[in-house]
């Protein structure tokens, strides 16, 4: 199918945009409601396997239990571990916002302490050499006032010395 | 008992980074004129065309509404499909349900990408959960470096390691005409690549490429009469492994799915030493550590063995077990075709077709795999006898 | 045994991603011709005759492969049409406006376009139509603006 002769090709450029809706279930408006109210970051509890998750999950995936119960809630980091790690080096539209993407931008996946899971948040640090796998890093929540009830009331994640 | 299935046509296009002088249509009609020559049958003859590819990759979603034409689909039964990496596996395990059932007699199976043509990442960001993932675009690669360091703190295995897949990947690709990356670089080469996400750098890691695969399958009435090298799809297991994204736990010691996958296809064909049993492995090997972690994980090898028997060489084309003696995944990534490719690539291996990247061992029995999308695993056994 | 019992939270957003298209050789070619002569053309089947416009490389009713183009004289006739005035983000021109399923003499398939230069209390099923081509075209559908009385 290799045309012989160089020749003109058509191609078109689009955008798709599309809006959409997300409604996060009790268990994260919990989740999001305690980050907001007192700034705690949560893990829930597997009554069957004991497994701990933050980001707090209505259903074990394993065991297919229901894990609301509220009482075995229990406070994770807001200290945890870096386990790896990329950084964006290119700008590109973000898929939810429509906006470019602000570059440097690192992303970290954590293992906060005490829970089970790893989540993924931006980091502080945006130098590559000083990004190391397995460094200690702590949440940093925004104050009070600002917060609304999202990921962003976590404004990211720095480096800490332990 | 359900009608026995043979692949008894295979088609491809040739992989590349770039392909403008085609459009989707183009592309798959490309591939499924091939199998249909290689069965040497008409598209009329066909009873049912399935497709699969990514929803999104390419701007599109429910793209079989534009592509029927190309892919003889009209006037017949059949859907699309999108399981995310496992799209081809799928493709040819619903081929096969097709067949079993004893509805249909041929079936011609589908699986294509365009992927110069979208936003991989964004696109892959919207299988994630939009109020805490889809933010931070982690896509794919998340997972999968999280759990190679989860694999090189339990097994020992070492970046050079890693470094050797790819180099041996190269190595295969540089002689499969329809590779896509078919450079050769030297374990230096690889570990000298710039890191894109611990522990993998960007060699490591699959290159974006465009290309489509088909197959014709047939029931064993039918295979029996039409052609002369069917190849035997024996079994078949698909397992789900939990949400996946960035939150799969390093504390999870092995990947649960594709150990389920191993246990049940090994246990209902009686293999019990899966390297002497079947003769080469076409594994879905997105990323490098892919290949010594799976090894394990698909309970073909011991654990912490995987990388051992890369350092004996054992994994090469030529070598005691060749794993993705086309250059796999590692080389070739058009998402929708690439899990189709492995079973293509398997049956050539067991036809004696594979030319300059056939392996030394004979094949009696082959292994080809499928993994990604919502973190499923894929698992097939083909064979050039039907018991 | 207190169960969560809060609102969830509400996200909205959007998924916005740009994308390409190769239209592939032949309907390069079909383009091309329409930009830089103004010239409609078919995909003719080299077995079975079939002529296909817009152009397809593949013959929707033998699955031969086309790769001639046969010429057009633009004129057509309308099969159907409907008046739009629903407006929504995605329309590339602002309501109200006519489209119509358009069959053009030699082909043996329709196109969906606009239909303009007419009111549209005017316009009949049956009518007989022209295309209308832009002044600076781009290689698009949208060099037609719209098919007019002719």
């Amino acid at each position: 199918m290799k045309p012989k002769v160089q020749e003109e090709l058509i191609y078109l450029d689009m955008t798709l945009k599309l809006p959409f809706k997300w409604r996060t279930g009790e268990t994260m408006g919990e989740f999001f409601r305690e980050l907001k109210e007192n700034g705690i970051l949560y893990a829930n509890q597997c009554p069957t396997c004991g497994r701990a998750f933050c980001l707090p999950k209505t259903v074990c995936t394993r065991d297919h239990t229901r894990c609301t119960e509220r009482s075995k809630w229990i406070p994770v980091g807001p200290k945890g571990t870096l386990v790896t790690f990329f950084m964006a080096e290119q700008s590109f539209l973000l898929p939810t916002t429509g906006e470019m993407l602000k570059i440097p931008f690192a992303v970290g996946i954590i293992l906060l302490d005490g829970a089970m899971v790893t989540l993924q948040h931006q980091l502080e640090e945006t130098d590559t050499e000083k990004i190391k796998p397995f460094m200690r890093v702590e949440a940093v929540i925004k104050p009070k006032e600002e917060r609304k009830g999202n990921i962003y009331d976590i404004v990211h994640f720095k480096t800490i010395n332990e | 008992m359900s009608n026995r299935v043979a692949i008894v046509g295979i088609g491809q296009t040739t992989h590349s980074g770039r392909r403008p002088y085609v459009n989707d249509g183009e592309l798959i009609y490309d591939a499924v004129t091939k199998a249909l020559a290689d069965a040497d049958l008409s598209i009329n003859d066909m009873e049912s065309v399935m497709l699969g590819n990514m929803d999104l990759f390419e701007g599109h979603s429910l793209n079989d509404a534009m592509l029927n034409l190309y892919s003889g689909a009209a006037g017949k039964p059949g859907f699309k499909m999108n399981t995310g990496g496992t799209v081809g596996s799928m493709m040819a395990i619903q081929g096969w349900y097709h067949i079993a059932s004893g509805l249909y007699d041929l079936c011609l199976v589908i699986g294509w990408e365009k992927h110069d043509e979208g936003p991989a990442t964004p696109a892959i960001s919207t299988i994630t959960d939009p109020a805490v993932d889809r933010p931070f675009l982690v896509g794919a690669i998340g997972g999968l470096a999280t759990v190679s360091v989860a694999y090189m703190q339990r097994s020992g295995c070492k970046l050079e390691h890693a470094a050797m897949v790819r180099a041996n990947a190269s190595q295969a690709a540089a002689r499969n005409p329809n590779a896509h990356m078919r450079e050769i670089y030297s374990v230096e080469d690889v570990m000298k690549a710039r890191m894109v996400m611990y522990p993998l750098n960007l060699l490591m890691c699959c290159p974006t490429s465009l290309g489509a695969c088909a197959l014709v399958l047939a029931s064993e009435s039918k295979a029996k009469k039409i052609s002369k090298k069917p190849v035997w799809m024996k079994d078949h297991v698909t397992v789900h492994v939990e949400y996946g994204g960035a939150q799969f736990g390093i504390g999870e010691k092995r990947w649960t799915s594709h150990m389920e996958a191993g246990a049940k296809l090994f246990k209902r064909n009686n293999i019990t030493k899966p390297m002497k049993e079947t003769q080469v492995f076409e594994m879905y090997d997105p990323f490098a550590f892919a290949i010594p972690m799976w090894l394990e994980d698909f309970l073909i090898c011991e654990p912490s063995e995987g990388w051992k028997l890369i350092e004996k060489g054992a994994l090469k084309l030529e070598g005691e077990y060749p794993v993705s003696p086309s250059g796999g995944v590692l080389c070739t990534n058009s998402i929708g075709d690439s899990a189709l490719l492995r079973v293509a690539e398997a049956a050539l291996q067991i036809r004696g077709d594979a030319g300059e990247h056939q392996v030394t061992r004979e094949v009696k029995q082959a292994l080809a795999s499928g993994f990604g999308g919502s973190f499923w695993s894929d698992l097939l056994l083909l064979s050039k006898t039907m018991d | 045994m207190e169960a969560v019992k809060k609102e969830p939270v509400l996200f909205e957003g959007y998924v916005i991603m740009p994308y390409k298209y190769s239209v592939g050789s032949l309907a390069s070619k079909f383009f091309i011709k329409i930009r830089d002569s103004k010239v409609l053309s078919g995909a003719k089947c080299p077995k079975c005759h079939m002529v296909n416009f817009p152009p397809r490389s593949v013959c929707p009713k033998c699955f031969s492969k086309v790769e001639e183009l046969v010429e057009l004289s633009g004129k057509g006739k309308l099969e159907t049409f409907t008046i739009v005035h629903y407006e929504s983000s995605v329309q590339a021109v602002k309501p109200p406006y006519a489209i119509g399923v358009i069959k053009l003499e030699g082909a043996d398939t329709a196109i969906t376009h606009f239909i303009g230069g007419v009111d549209y209390k005017d316009i009949k099923p049956g009518m007989k139509l022209e295309p209308v081509f832009k002044a600076k075209r781009n290689a698009n559908i949208l060099d037609i603006e719209y098919f007019q009385p002719a």
